[in-house]
């Protein structure tokens, strides 16, 4: 051992070291590019604009006047690999009038954390965080940050239609979630 | 800064030990000297560690079951941003981690580093790669493609052959008695979970194992002489190493880039795929070739096992001192005859299927359908449904499969028949809506089918060749916008409506104002639902066009083309001229054993010729490159 001599100066081992060291940054910079822009992958696809189509949530008629109720909603979908019809989620549809026929459509999802709100035919609460909303959708008291969202609809040939969306939540915005 | 740095790398070496634990990993004498030939075993690592890495990045995306399976992997190979290039490298990876056990071997055995007091290292080495060869047989089949599902299939009956226990250890494999989501579970489960981390625990132990009596040097030299020479692993031994991993590396993301892993068309149980193993199970596959009936164990079990006795027992039957080559001739022999033996063979394997036409058209056929179904699942009117199936891939499967191809041509593709069928190339597309208007019976229309009886006999379909080009566009538009489908570009509502008032006549009861705008008579024959009239099937000779070209009327004309909605009447036989009926040879023939997902597949592709350019762009990538030379 003591014929060895002292690795810390001869200049060719200080050089190997140099270049072990070169190479081992290079090459975890090199090891570590691809995975991270593998896995921040889902950033890419999000917000790509493309709108959830039309879902037909039936006949007008088959509302009556002022009285909530809760419409499960189904659209195609495509999630990651597979494109399917799938229950996208719900909404409270009220009908404000019958001639000329007008809807009120909230989605069931809580803006403050996301938990589904429940209501009969006076007023709209949220049972996680006790948020409390109106008929109409506006917010009475709780932590939820904003009024109830408002889902875009329109009626075609007697049928109502609906267009799914969801929205941020826990923000004073209403900002849709498929195009932000 | 770095004064920091040094105090916080003092305080966590004080809590740690890790200086002292750094040291004396990285100062390891190496008798000898260093050398390239010592590099294996570190690339070998090196190399596990990437499978590691990409292996546990494949899993973020990858679902383990029959109806996911291939459609997340297509997702990582052909959406994922670098999914290729991390597949890429985890498939040609397995073959270099083979390799580089093979040359670790090869090396270890040179130098006679097999005997006392390194048995056990050899043992564990062993064990290693039969580690490695397991996670090549459950890597294989994950993706769930023909390859993967038939090539196991192989490697799982050899299991069921073994003798008393096989049928047992085959349906505890396979998690049943046939493949199916519990295979692709445990497969997932041994490959992800079990293998690795069992070859990563007896990693350690071997590593340990050679750290306690080092490096075998070359045989050779005496005792002084490589004391005298001897070197240190930190660094030469380690830039060696680096140098090496990195060369692997490159190699690796090289192929990945420049070749990419396959994927072949996803697993279907009813086809004859030809399945080949992965190259360095070739030796094994050809080994079958030569024992038959109840010889086959000699094969499949015997042989195999024997050969794993042989490097078991070799530390122990080998026990002489000297591990100069000269000293274990016999040895040497038996072990590079293996070698040669498995090279030899995987030759022949090689050989054989270049020279078999029968095989080399079934791998073309695989080629050709593997390019389809990755095309179809990637087109925007395509994809892959909540079965896991590409739709539009298997819609033409299909096609295929029912010999409807046979009589209607699709491109390059089909109407070599006897009989003709109406040419199918851009159906239901406004193109082709329009030239059947111009003649129906022309030979790519209805030309070579009975229909055209009715040419003579005053009863036919006319031909629109003279009207105008506005009012041919209007009708075509009308025709389009009755399957409710979405064309591109989409379907211009005011041109389609004039197109009805075209089409019918006017409504009973009608204004003259109202009548003066219907100057049509093809509702005179054709039915439809928005002119309600009372079938009568003596007098019926022309489709009804209710729904026409939609899914719905689809189906039921694959199902019963001869039905009076469809063309029952229109090719009512002439009873008095049998010659030309067999002339003008068969109808189609009713489809009508067809499940409900196969009729909606079918449709699906039928409704997808209108989209001639996207069907056509898929035929030449995929079709014509594979045609037969």
């Amino acid at each position: 051992m003591s014929e060895q001599p002292n690795p810390e100066t001869t200049p060719r081992r200080s050089f190997l070291k140099n270049a072990v060291g070169f190479l081992s940054v290079a090459m975890g910079l090199a090891l570590s590019i691809p995975p991270i822009a593998y896995l921040l992958d889902p950033l890419r696809k999000r917000g790509d604009g493309s709108k959830q189509a039309w879902s037909a949530l039936g006949s007008v008629d088959n509302f009556s006047l002022h009285t909530p109720t809760k419409i499960a909603i189904s659209g195609s979908r495509k999630d990651a690999w597979l494109t399917e019809t799938v229950t996208l989620g719900s909404a409270w549809v009220i009908k404000t009038s019958a001639a000329p026929t007008q809807f009120t459509i909230l989605s069931t999802i809580c803006p403050h954390l996301g938990c589904s709100i429940v209501g009969d035919d006076k007023a709209f609460r949220c049972p996680c965080h006790k948020s409390r909303f109106a008929l109409d959708g506006q917010r009475k008291a709780g932590p939820s940050p904003r009024a109830m969202d408002l889902l875009e609809h329109e009626v075609r040939d007697g049928v109502l239609f609906c267009r799914y969306q969801r929205f941020k939540t826990d923000s004073a915005e209403k900002t849709p979630l498929d195009e932000a | 800064m770095l004064s920091r740095l040094k105090r916080l790398g003092t305080w966590f070496d004080s809590r740690t030990g890790a200086r002292k634990l750094i040291d004396g990993l990285l100062h390891e004498r190496i008798r000898g000297g260093a050398s390239v030939r010592y590099t294996f075993g570190s690339a070998l690592a090196f190399t596990f560690a990437l499978q590691a890495l990409t292996g546990v990045l494949l899993a973020f995306h990858f679902s383990p079951s029959t109806t996911d399976a291939w459609p997340s992997v297509y997702y990582i190979q052909h959406e994922v941003t670098m999914g290729s290039l991390i597949r890429g490298v985890h498939h040609f990876g397995s073959s270099a981690m083979i390799l580089l056990l093979v040359l670790h071997m090869v090396q270890t055995f040179l130098h006679g580093a097999y005997k006392a007091p390194r048995e056990v290292n050899w043992l564990s080495g062993l064990a290693l790669l039969a580690l490695v060869l397991g996670l090549s047989l459950t890597g294989y089949l994950l993706p769930w493609d023909q390859k993967g599902f038939w090539a196991t299939q192989v490697a799982t009956n050899i299991i069921g052959s073994v003798p008393g226990v096989g049928d047992t250890l085959q349906t505890v494999a396979l998690g049943g008695v046939e493949y199916g989501n519990l295979t692709l579970t445990r497969f997932f489960a041994l490959h992800v979970f079990v293998l690795p981390g069992t070859l990563i625990a007896i990693t350690g132990f071997h590593v340990m194992l050679m750290r306690r009596h080092g490096v075998t040097p070359k045989p050779g030299p005496s005792d002084e002489e490589l004391d005298r020479t001897a070197g240190w692993f930190w660094p030469t031994q380690a830039l060696m190493d680096l140098v090496v991993c990195i060369v692997v590396l490159a190699v690796l993301v090289s192929l990945a880039l420049l070749v990419g892993a396959p994927l072949d068309a996803p697993a279907d149980p009813s086809s004859n795929y030809e399945a080949r193993p992965e190259w360095y199970f070739l030796f094994l596959f050809q080994l079958l070739k030569y024992f038959e009936g109840p010889m086959m164990i000699v094969g499949t079990v015997l042989l195999p096992t024997l050969a794993g006795l042989f490097l078991v027992a070799l530390p122990f039957l080998d026990k002489g001192e000297d591990r100069r080559i000269r000293a274990r001739k016999v040895w040497t022999a038996l072990f590079f005859g293996g070698i040669a033996a498995i090279g030899v063979l995987t030759g022949l394997a090689w050989l054989d299927d270049s020279k078999d036409e029968a095989f080399l058209d079934n791998q073309r056929l695989g080629q050709r359908d593997a390019c389809e179904a990755i095309a179809y699942a990637g087109l925007p009117s395509g994809g892959i449904d909540a079965r896991g199936k590409v739709v539009l891939y298997e819609g033409q499967r299909l096609f295929r499969q029912n010999q409807c191809v046979d009589c209607h041509r699709i491109g390059a593709e089909g109407g070599q028949g006897e009989t003709r069928g109406p040419d199918l190339t851009g159906y239901l597309g406004r193109p082709w809506l329009k030239r059947f208007l111009k003649n129906p019976y022309d030979d790519a229309h209805y030309g070579q089918t009975k229909l055209r009886l009715r040419e003579d006999d005053g009863s036919e379909m006319p031909v629109f060749d003279d009207i105008p080009e506005s009012e041919l566009n209007a009708l075509v538009e009308y025709l389009a916008s009755l399957s409710g489908e979405a064309y591109v570009p989409p379907i211009e509502p005011a041109l389609a409506e004039q197109g009805r008032k075209l089409f019918h006549s006017p409504p009973k009861g009608a204004s003259e104002s109202e009548a003066a705008q219907y100057q049509g008579k093809c509702g005179d024959c054709h039915f439809m639902d928005e002119v309600p009239r009372t079938p009568n099937v003596e007098d019926t000779f022309y489709p009804d066009l209710t729904g026409f070209g939609s899914r719905t009327w689809l189906e039921g004309l694959i199902q019963d083309p001869l039905h009076w909605r469809y063309f029952g009447g229109a090719v009512l036989e002439d009873e008095n001229d049998p010659e030309k009926l067999n002339h003008l040879g068969d109808t189609m023939p009713g489809f009508d054993l067809l499940t409900d997902a196969q009729l909606e597949y079918l449709t699906a592709w039928l409704v997808e010729l209108k989209n001639n350019d996207n069907v056509m762009a898929v035929q030449k990538e995929c079709l014509l490159k594979h045609e037969e030379p």
